[in-house]
């Protein structure tokens, strides 16, 4: 069994499921989990060519991009929690349509 | 090794599949906590622990709190925002099937290897000594950011 090829089926599987999510389902949440299941894809196909090619690079740019998804993904729920709360109600003067009068 | 890391690799793609056929968004976050947890092994496998336990901490740990969270916080009304970004669902599993077939196309151009690498304990102390060396910058800029978006949680007048 070739791992390359075990280790790229999985991932791309993953990201097109991650696709799917976006392109498939309507809540925001969904599309959220739809990113997270992306950035894993690509996360594991990092840390396979880190150890593959034995860069540490690899393996710290998973790391800086683990920390940086967990941070999208609280900014996109707050987002979420704040629509929820009804704060963003942005006023009209503030939208490309008030600005077009 | 190579056929460990299949069956997980083929049990994650599972649970992302079972995830996105759930009806409730709570059964997708289950689900995704199923793929997160594979996705922790597969990195072990890869011979690195210290990225499998982090992503059980931070993304089958912290994530999955915030997103059952605001699961169990937005009301049902709210997907019907988006409907006008819905199309057409035979021609929106295109894009899906497209990315895998990409994706598939560019690892066969690459090559194969037989055996799974591993990165070992050597390549991880490698890593660290990267991210408090000459990374430094790059890892206080993502720790900054981690602190800014957790701030973002806030209410204004909090």
């Amino acid at each position: 069994m070739n791992a390359e090829c075990v280790v790229w089926t999985t991932a791309s599987a993953l990201f097109a499921v991650g696709a799917g999510f976006i392109v498939l389902r309507r809540q925001l949440v969904a599309m959220i989990i739809g990113v997270e299941l992306m950035v894993n894809a690509a996360n594991i196909l990092i840390v396979f060519t880190a150890a593959r090619r034995g860069d540490p690079a690899g393996l710290a740019v998973a790391l800086l991009t683990l920390a940086a998804a967990a941070a999208e993904v609280v900014v996109g729920l707050s987002l979420i929690m704040s629509m929820r709360r009804g704060e963003d109600e942005v006023p009209e003067t503030q939208t490309l349509r008030g600005m077009a009068g | 090794m190579t056929e460990t890391f299949a069956v997980c690799g083929g049990l994650a793609v599972l649970f992302a599949a079972a995830a996105l056929f759930q009806k409730t968004l709570y059964g997708a976050a289950m689900c995704l906590l199923g793929v997160l947890l594979e996705t922790a092994v597969l990195f072990i496998l890869l011979g690195s622990p210290l990225l499998g336990f982090l992503q059980v901490l931070v993304y089958a740990g912290a994530v999955m709190v915030l997103v059952v969270i605001a699961i169990l916080a937005s009301p049902p009304k709210l997907s019907g925002r988006w409907a006008e970004l819905n199309v057409p669902r035979p021609v929106a599993w295109l894009a899906p099937l497209a990315a895998f077939a990409g994706l598939m196309a560019a690892g066969q151009s690459l090559g194969g290897v037989h055996a799974l690498p591993q990165a070992g304990p050597a390549l991880e102390r490698a890593m660290a000594r990267l991210l408090f060396g000459p990374w430094a910058l790059a890892t206080e800029a993502v720790g900054v950011l981690v602190l800014i978006a957790s701030l973002s949680v806030l209410k204004e007048d909090a």
